[in-house]
C-alpha cells in the first residue's frame, strides 16, 4: 500500500522544496519507487532541484486539470541524478517528478477559471496505480488553500517545516489545527535553518513541548547549501555532511512509520 | 480520455455536481466532528457504498442515514447511483476562481 506524504510550510521560504527533493531521493536510495507532485501551481520550483528544465517537460500537472494528458505522461523519470564530481548517483529505486507548469499564461489561466481539486485527488492515485509507487511526495504550496487542504486530508502522513522563528511557529500551531481536524493520521515536524547558536537538543525539546508532536528532523543552516543555490540534491553534493545525514535519518523514519 | 484539437481551449475536467454542492474544503472545515470526520474518511476512500460506511462507522443505521441525507442535500455529498452498489462520494472540490479585473488576466495570459 503506497503511502501519501504531504510536506507543508505555513510561510514561504522554509526551504520545504529542498527538503522533499532531498528527503524523497534518500527513501528512493533505499530501493523505494518515489514520485513527487508540485502542486505548489502559483509558485513551481521543485524541478529545478532535479536538473529539470521547462523546456525540457512537454506536459505538466497543469495539463493533467485540462484533460489534456494522463497522470503518468506528466511525470518524469529523475533518477538519473548525478553527485558533485558528475558521476552517476547510486538510486536502487526510482524518482519521478510531476512539475507545475512554468508558462505565466497556464499559471494565470489556471488562477483566473479555478480548477476541480478533487481532481488532484484522481491524480495522486493515478499516479501510485500507473507507477506501481511506494511512496507519494506533495510538494504544497506554503500556507493553507483548497490544494493544501486537500493534500493534507488524504495524506497518510503530514510534514511541517517551520523554522526557529516566532511567526513560524505562530502558523504552525494553526496548520497543526487544520491537519487534527482533517484526521491526518501521522505528523512530524522538522525545523530547518536553524542557527547554530541553538542546540540540538534544546531547540528540538522546545519544539516538541510546544505542539505535542515529535521533531522527525533539525537542520542547521549552512554555508554549503547556499552555494549549491538549488543546483542540485544536496545530500548527494555533499554525502558526508550532517545536513545529509539527517535527511537520511528523516528517510528512515518515514519508511519505518509505514 | 479525449485531448482538445490542436489550438482548441482546454476544457477542464468535470465530476458530476450535486444541487446545493460542490463545497469548498474550508467549507468542510465548518462541519461539526461526527460529519467532518464521515467525510474526511470518504475523502481517503475516494467513496463508499451505505454497507461499507455503516461498516466502518459502526453507527445506527437511521441515525446514519439520516447524516448522510444531510451531508447530501447540503452539498458535501454526492450519491453515485450509476456504481452497483450506490457509492457516496465527497462533493467538495471545486476551487473558485479568483477574481480580478479583465485587464490585468488578459495581461498575463
Amino acid at each position: 500500500m503506497a503511502q501519501v506524504i504531504s510536506i507543508h510550510s505555513f510561510r514561504g521560504g522554509t526551504g520545504k522544496s529542498n527538503l522533499t527533493a532531498n528527503i524523497a531521493t534518500s527513501v528512493a536510495s533505499q530501493g523505494k519507487r518515489v514520485a513527487i507532485v508540485d502542486t505548489d501551481i502559483q509558485s513551481p520550483g521543485i524541478h529545478v532541484l532535479f536538473g529539470l528544465d521547462d523546456k525540457d517537460f512537454t506536459h505538466s500537472l497543469n495539463d493533467y486539470l485540462w484533460d489534456r494528458c494522463s497522470a503518468k505522461d506528466a511525470a518524469y523519470d529523475v533518477t538519473a541524478l548525478t553527485t558533485a564530481d558528475g558521476t552517476p548517483a547510486q538510486i536502487s529505486g526510482s524518482v519521478h517528478l510531476v512539475p507545475s507548469s512554468l508558462k505565466a499564461g497556464e499559471i494565470a489561466k489556471i488562477l483566473r477559471e479555478g480548477y476541480d481539486v478533487g481532481l488532484l485527488n484522481d491524480c495522486f492515485h493515478d499516479l501510485i496505480d500507473q507507477l506501481d509507487l511506494d511512496y507519494l511526495f506533495i510538494d504544497t504550496h506554503p500556507g493553507l488553500n483548497e490544494e493544501t487542504l486537500l493534500s493534507i486530508a488524504i495524506s497518510d502522513r503530514m510534514v511541517i517545516i517551520l523554522r526557529p522563528d516566532r511567526q513560524d511557529f505562530l502558523g504552525t500551531a494553526v496548520t497543526l489545527e487544520v491537519a487534527q481536524k482533517l484526521d491526518v493520521p501521522g505528523i512530524t515536524l522538522l525545523v530547518n535553518k536553524a542557527p547554530d547558536i541553538y542546540p540540538r537538543e534544546t531547540l528540538i525539546d522546545k519544539v516538541q513541548a510546544q505542539y505535542g508532536v515529535p521533531v522527525g528532523g533539525l537542520f542547521y543552516e549552512n554555508d554549503e547549501m547556499l552555494q549549491l543555490a538549488s543546483g542540485g540534491i544536496f545530500w548527494l553534493h555533499h554525502p558526508d555532511h550532517a545536513f545529509s545525514q539527517e535527511v537520511h535519518a528523516v528517510a528512515r523514519q518515514l519508511i519505518a512509520a509505514e | 480520455m479525449t485531448s482538445p484539437a490542436q489550438g482548441e481551449a482546454p476544457h477542464p475536467r468535470h465530476q458530476p455536481v450535486a444541487a446545493a454542492g460542490p463545497k469548498t474544503m474550508t467549507d468542510l472545515l465548518t462541519l461539526a466532528d461526527p460529519e467532518r470526520t464521515l467525510v474526511n474518511w470518504l475523502l481517503r476512500q475516494r467513496g463508499a457504498s451505505l454497507a461499507d460506511i455503516v461498516a466502518h462507522t459502526q453507527a445506527e443505521p437511521a441515525a446514519l442515514q439520516a447524516m448522510l441525507d444531510n451531508l447530501t442535500a447540503t452539498g458535501f455529498l454526492i450519491l453515485h447511483e450509476d456504481a452497483d452498489p450506490a457509492v457516496f462520494k465527497p462533493n467538495l472540490v471545486s476551487r473558485r476562481p479568483r477574481t480580478m479585473p479583465e485587464k490585468l488576466w488578459k495581461a498575463v495570459e
